[in-house]
């Protein structure tokens, strides 16, 4: 299962959270630092998995940003981390050519991306069209 | 800032942001430092406040506003003020607002947040909207914001949308049920079929959430799915097959999350069954066969290909597939892959030892890599292939990184690990105390404390041979007084020092006593986490003046210090030691040395104060009157006084208090009841404490002795509660003090000197009797384990020394990995220091508290001891302890799998392992076996269930492939806490020959299905019972079967219990042996099997299609909303392979229902008494259409009572077992049916409501 979805850039600013169980805010704030300092701490040629408390994170960093996937003991760690390339490739679909930026601007269509791909902790859907689909109804509804 | 141009201007065309959130924006995306961005959020959730609530705020302005503070929360400023406006803004117009609301206040809010009631009604209008993305986006929000109170009113809208025209709709209703799964299985149970067919949804995206829903409720329990088996190997056929659409795949591989959330759903399904993996392994081999091995993608598959094949039935040729499969991993230069590749062999090494020595140079390798992730995950491998022979290298290694780890969760599982790899193959006890030592100074905090007494019990009481005792407390106290210079040291492992050195200081002869005194006494100047630590230094002080024979200045004032203590305790002990001090004869005589372990003997007739006594009374005192003979008067008297004052038993204080009147030899004891606590509580009922106590006596009153004798002995008496031993068995048994000694090192955690009292105190009585195997064992020393030579070193023309090295480190580590050699067999047998021979002079240690089965037959003596120990989740495994006789090779074999082993690898996974191993190598002994390896690649998989079905021509075959054998390492825990009840030897089984004997024995295909169907009617209910009713439905009802035995249960009603009749059926004619069958009721359901049995486990064979019958009556102690029988078969076939079963029998309401004869006045009267009230509304059924039916079904299905017909409405009553009266009233009209049930229990209302409305629809 998964337990967060986590955006940080290199200055270890959140950029996009989603929590799929309860943690306070002020826990997050804490938690996240912390993950993030040890991502920053690896390097190049260390494997994108680490141990944190008694889960595991995975991580991917695109430029500036990293993408972090905290998941319980019965995930497969290699599966999550090709899923954060799924998000990051809908992600670059909807935004064409994605950037730091777009995701602060476009919050909101971040998360419901997210909405779409990760329900209950579970990945439900990785078919990019059918994950733009109801984003896409709800912009031109607003046009 | 080109960028943001660029996407501004992309911005422009969809939905202009105002200049303020662009500002906001910018800001944030500028902060150079945390702070800053701190400062920004907050004055921006300052300014928000204000606006927010203001009014004439736009549709527009108020979404922007809630993005806003979307960002307030995620850079940590709580803005609870907002949250309700995001609920209120779900309520709005515009498809957009209300998305924008809904993620909002799932962003905000979470289950159980006080907002979230305000969602039903909105929810609900949503769900019913005639817009998709409205609906989805209510089904989105349930699933993010809904808790267990809030289903009721949703479900049957949820239900609605599970049939939606659209699959956006139908794929989000499925997550919605599984976010009800999550939150209450129970409230979707009665759903399943539509959840079947979402399975068979025509669109895979449908299908694909069904099976995150399937997943979890197979997680649950696989038994009821495992029919969908195939289903699920068909759904991953066509998958790889490319049957789905082009968008479904990822980098050219189709549906790759798909692919491996299968693959994890038939791990569950095929986990411990033979059957159902046999339908797997072909599809598995297709997904291992068609995963690209140079993608991350095809990797992650073949991954979870090769968790799967850990995690079912092993089967050879699949599993050597899957390690070939492997090694593209580990011998990857990608560091993820590696990480994945000795995952992978942390699996495997689980089914077969031998795959982590192919891959040895890599292990060592990973060992060494700058990777932290990876070198912590080749230490858990590594954890997971411990044996007696690599355990001190892999011991180092763990110890190693737990020194330079500082992540306490990480410390706190190696800790953990290395405390259970020490216990378990510590091959001597010298390397035992170093390595606890270790342990203690490193993580001290983090070990259990049971684990300190064992080290000071076994530093106490040591071997038989006097020298190697000698030599392992010098050891022991040396370091400890090297140790007291390092300046901070865990609580806990002062504790032992302070113990360890008080008693055996003595036995340093160079070394200067007074030294050690002011050592330990420096002590007193730190501060302790633990209060009571201080009285252990105070004890070990005392213990070293009476050493030391005189009282230093600087120790008496640093002691006096402690007079003034707070701690009653503390303050007790040291008046104890000034005291003592006064007189130093006495107190040496008080603390002689080397006498933790001596036997202490109480006078508790105290025959020493004869001569007082008598003086007394010549002396004109009056003789004692026990306290009953008093006159009332003095007693009155008394009584308050006691009342106010309470000397006795104050529950509270902490384990070592030890509440002794001040032993001043000026001041006379209070009075004749001295409190006294129970010795299991007070660290100082040591010799120490107790002699002194004595000492006192005699100068003063006789007090305190007298009861004391007494709670000595009550130690004893709470024996029983063991949880642990230190699993070193060569020390376990050379205590001669057979059985008492061991319960009290787990149940008191802070006094290391009482275990050891105890220990004396019956080694007295063992004495005659362990006297011989004491000059027997004396002869064997604890040796340090020999290294076998590494079976397997590749050759290398001019290996480095740097390779020198890594090969020499593989050598230690894998040479016991493939068999066990001689050499480091011996150490273990010797400190076991037992032959079967031996065996039978006395019960084994353990078995305190059990039925105690004593046989002159010293095999099956021996049989009874394997059991003993096999069960305990710290004993090694029993591999070391015998070789000889076959049958009892079989037994290890049966009984191994009992060992608890987690797949995590937490709780013990070296224990599994070793199982494995050792199972490997009674097969190499075999000829039989050893033949038969050589052949299954002819052999099919399939041809061992054929082998299975004819049951008899081939069962003296060995087509099953050696894998097979392998006994499987998952296992429930509760299932490994059951175990011990086996040896209770408790089995109502009476084996009945079937009738369909002699005709079967033609080993025909046709034949072999017809034995499956062995006729029910040779099932027959104990004659007892059979007077009895049967529920209807249940009567001899399979609940699960396989290849060689069925297990059929028949429900009967009996007017006070229901009784559960089960039969156990052996399908084959070969026997089955060891069959133990496992129930575990609900916890609100009393138990009882019909012979008085409590712990429902029942043992026997079964010889050829012969059927036991066991019966357990269950009687609920309260309501509860779900109740059922669950449990497993164990047993081993004549292949002597493991086997089991699981099965979930499920008990309804209606089963503990009987109906209740009341007259309608009498119903009229109870009706207002019961207060909880449940009304049904539900449409008219066949069943209902008429007053008559429905009373009638009443009576049929609920077991009510129909009391009388009203025209249109009827009543009937009904008793919940014990005796919870259960009212029914209903309405029938010609749509509906009107239903009321009222109980006293709000649970059993809803119960009883629920199983209505089943039966009513």
């Amino acid at each position: 299962m998964l337990k967060f979805v986590l955006l940080v850039n290199k200055q270890g600013q959140t950029r996009l959270s989603q929590y799929y169980e309860y943690v306070p805010v002020e826990e997050r704030v804490t938690t996240e630092a912390d993950i993030v300092r040890k991502c920053l701490s690896r390097n190049e040629e260390s494997c994108s998995f680490m141990e944190y408390k008694n889960f595991k994170v995975v991580f991917r960093r695109y430029a500036s940003l990293y993408f972090i996937v905290g998941v319980d003991n019965s995930e497969n760690e290699l599966s999550i981390l090709e899923f954060i390339h799924n998000i990051v490739e809908t992600f670059d679909r909807y935004f064409e050519s994605v950037c730091e930026l777009d995701i602060m601007f476009n919050i909101d269509r971040a998360h419901m991306m997210l909405d779409e791909m990760i329900v209950n902790g579970n990945i439900v859907e990785t078919n990019k069209s059918r994950v733009l689909a109801p984003i896409a109804v709800l912009d031109k509804s607003n046009r | 800032m080109e960028q943001t141009a660029r996407v501004l201007s992309q911005l422009g065309s969809k939905d202009q942001p105002s200049k303020e959130f662009q500002s906001l924006v910018r800001q944030i995306g500028e902060a150079k430092t945390k702070h800053e961005e701190d400062r920004i959020i907050k004055k921006e959730a300052a300014l928000l406040k204000d606006k927010v609530g203001g009014r004439d705020v736009t549709k527009r302005q108020m979404r922007e506003y809630l993005i806003r503070l979307i960002y307030c929360e995620m850079l940590g400023v709580e803005c609870s003020w907002g949250y309700i406006h995001a609920v209120k803004f779900t309520q709005t117009g515009s498809t957009l607002d209300k998305r924008i609301g809904y993620l909002a206040a799932s962003l905000f809010l979470h289950e159980g947040h006080e907002l979230n009631v305000l969602l039903v009604a909105t929810l609900q209008k949503d769900l019913k909207s005639s817009n998709m993305l409205e609906v989805s986006m209510a089904l989105v929000s349930i699933c993010k914001l809904v808790g267990a109170d809030m289903i009721p009113p949703l479900l049957p809208l949820v239900q609605d949308k599970l049939l939606h025209p659209k699959q956006l709709v139908r794929k989000k209703a499925v997550m919605a049920m599984h976010r009800f799964l999550l939150l209450s299985p129970d409230s979707i149970s009665h759903l399943e079929d539509d959840f079947r067919r979402s399975l068979s949804d025509q669109d895979p995206g449908v299908m694909e959430a069904a099976l995150i829903l399937f997943h979890d409720l197979i997680k649950n329990g696989p038994i009821k799915y495992k029919d969908l088996t195939e289903s699920f190997a068909m759904i991953l056929t066509q998958v790889i097959d490319r049957k789905l659409p082009e968008e479904f795949n990822y980098h050219g591989v189709p549906a790759p999350w798909m692919q491996m959330r299968l693959l994890r759903i038939l791990a569950l399904l095929g986990a411990d069954d033979l059957r159902t993996s046999e339908k797997i392994y072909p599809v598995v081999e297709r997904v291992i066969g068609s995963a690209e091995c140079n993608s991350d993608i095809g990797q992650a598959i073949s991954y979870e290909c090769i968790k799967t094949v850990a995690t079912i039935y092993p089967n050879n040729s699949v599993v050597s597939t899957t390690a070939k499969c492997l090694s593209r991993f580990v011998t990857s230069t990608n560091n993820d892959w590696r990480y994945l590749g000795i995952n992978g062999l942390a699996s495997l090494v689980q089914v077969n030892p031998k795959y982590a020595q192919e891959h040895q140079m890599v292990v060592i390798d990973c060992l060494d890599d700058p990777d932290d992730t990876l070198r912590r995950k080749t230490l858990d491998l590594l954890y997971k292939m411990t044996n007696p022979l690599n355990v001190v290298v892999i011991t180092e290694k763990l110890i190693g990184y737990l020194r330079q780890t500082r992540d306490e969760y990480i410390r706190a599982d190696l800790v953990s690990k290395v405390t259970q790899l020490a216990e378990r193959f510590a091959p001597d006890n010298i390397w035992f105390i170093q390595t606890m030592n270790a342990i203690f100074e490193l993580g001290g905090n983090l070990v259990r404390r049971e684990v300190a007494h064992n080290l000071m019990r076994l530093i106490a009481e040591g071997t038989d041979d006097e020298r190697t005792d000698v030599e392992l407390r010098q050891d022991a106290v040396s370091n400890y007084i090297e140790l007291l210079d390092k300046p901070n040291l865990p609580d806990i492992l002062i504790k032992i020092i302070c113990w360890v050195v008080g008693e055996y200081s003595y036995v340093l002869e160079d070394t200067d006593t007074e030294e050690i005194l002011e050592k330990i006494t420096r002590l007193l100047m730190r501060t302790f986490e633990d209060k009571t630590t201080t009285n252990w230094v105070v004890s070990s002080v005392t213990k070293l003046v009476a050493r030391l024979g005189s009282m230093p200045d600087n120790v008496q004032s640093q002691v006096a210090v402690y007079l003034a203590s707070t701690d009653t305790d503390v303050q007790q002990r040291c008046n104890e030691l000034l005291e003592l001090s006064q007189n130093l004869s006495m107190m040496q005589t008080v603390l002689p040395l080397d006498s933790a372990c001596e036997d202490l003997e109480v006078d508790s007739s105290l025959s020493f104060l004869d001569d007082f006594v008598t003086q007394s009374l010549a002396q004109g005192a009056s003789r004692y009157k026990p306290p009953h003979l008093r006159p009332a008067v003095l007693q009155r008297n008394q009584a308050p006084q006691a009342k106010e004052i309470r000397f006795e038993e104050y529950p509270m204080p902490a384990p070592p208090s030890f509440h002794r009147p001040a032993p001043l030899p000026s001041s006379p004891s209070p009075s004749p009841r001295v409190p006294r606590r129970p010795s299991e509580d007070s660290p100082l009922s040591s010799p120490t404490s107790a002699r002194s106590q004595i000492a006192h006596s005699v100068t003063t009153a006789p007090s305190g002795s007298l009861q004391y004798a007494p709670s000595e002995l009550s130690t004893s008496g709470i024996a029983v509660k063991t949880q642990r031993v230190w699993g070193n068995k060569g020390y376990v048994k050379e205590v001669p003090s057979v059985p008492v000694a061991t319960p009290p090192i787990a149940t008191t955690t802070t006094s290391p000197q009482q275990p050891v009292t105890v220990a004396t105190r019956e080694g007295e009585e063992g004495e005659e009797e362990g006297g011989s195997e004491r000059s027997e064992r004396s002869g064997e020393s604890p040796s340090k384990p020999i290294t076998a030579p590494s079976p397997v070193v590749a050759s290398i023309v001019q290996p480095s020394a740097e390779e020198v090295r890594k090969r020499q480190l593989a050598s230690q580590l894998f040479g016991g990995g493939g068999t066990l050699s001689g050499p480091a067999r011996a150490p273990r047998q010797k400190r076991r220091g037992e032959t079967p021979g031996k065996i039978d002079s006395r019960p084994p240690r353990r078995s305190v508290g059990r039925n105690e089965v004593k046989s002159e037959d010293a095999s099956t003596d021996l049989l009874l001891d394997l059991q003993d120990l096999d069960f305990s989740q710290t004993t090694p495994p029993k591999q070391d302890l015998y070789h000889p006789p076959h049958a009892v090779e079989v037994k290890e074999m049966n009984f191994d799998p009992l060992i608890p082993v987690s797949s995590g690898g937490s709780a013990g996974g070296g224990g599994g392992l070793l199982g494995g191993m050792e199972i490997r190598q009674h097969q190499n002994k075999s000829p039989t076996f050893q033949g038969e390896i050589s052949t299954p690649p002819t052999i099919p998989p399939t041809n061992s269930t054929s082998a299975d079905l004819l049951g008899l021509s081939f069962d003296d075959m060995v087509t099953v492939p050696t894998d097979k054998q392998q006994p499987q390492p998952q296992l429930e825990p509760t299932m490994a806490v059951m175990a011990p009840h086996i040896s209770s030897d408790i089995s109502l089984l009476e084996p009945t020959p079937s009738t369909t004997v002699p005709e079967v024995s033609e080993p025909k295909g046709s034949l072999a299905l017809n034995l499956l169907e062995t006729p029910l009617t040779s099932l027959k209910v104990p004659d007892e019972y059979s007077q009895l009713p049967p529920v209807a439905g249940w009567t001899n009802k399979d609940v699960c079967q396989d290849a060689s035995l069925r297990l059929t249960v028949t429900k009967l009603v009996s007017p006070d219990q229901l009784v559960v009749v089960l039969f156990l059926t052996n399908q084959k004619q070969a026997s089955l042996s060891d069959v133990t069958l496992s129930l575990k009721p609900s916890s609100n359901l009393t138990a009882k099997a019909s012979s008085g049995v409590t712990d429902l486990s029942f043992k026997t064979s079964l010889t050829g299609f012969a059927t036991g019958v066991h019966v357990v009556t269950l009687v609920p102690s309260s309501p509860a909303p779900r109740m059922s029988l669950q449990g497993q078969v164990a047993y081993s076939d004549a292949m002597a392979t493991n086997k089991r079963l699981f099965f979930d029998a499920s008990l309804l309401v209606s089963d503990f229902i009987r109906p209740l004869g009341l007259s309608t006045q009498e119903y009229g009267k109870k009706w207002p008494g019961l207060s909880n009230e449940r009304t049904l509304n539900i449409q008219s059924s066949p069943n209902t259409k008429t007053v008559a039916q429905f009373m009638d079904t009443l009576r049929s299905r609920l077991s009510l009572h129909p009391i009388q017909i009203i025209g249109q409405e009827g009543i009937a009553a009904g008793t919940f077992l014990p005796k919870i009266p259960c009212l029914v009233h209903g309405k029938v009209t010609s749509a509906n049916l009107d239903l009321r049930v009222r109980t006293p229990s709000s649970l059993l209302t809803d119960s009883l409501a629920k199983l209505a409305e089943q039966v009513f629809k």
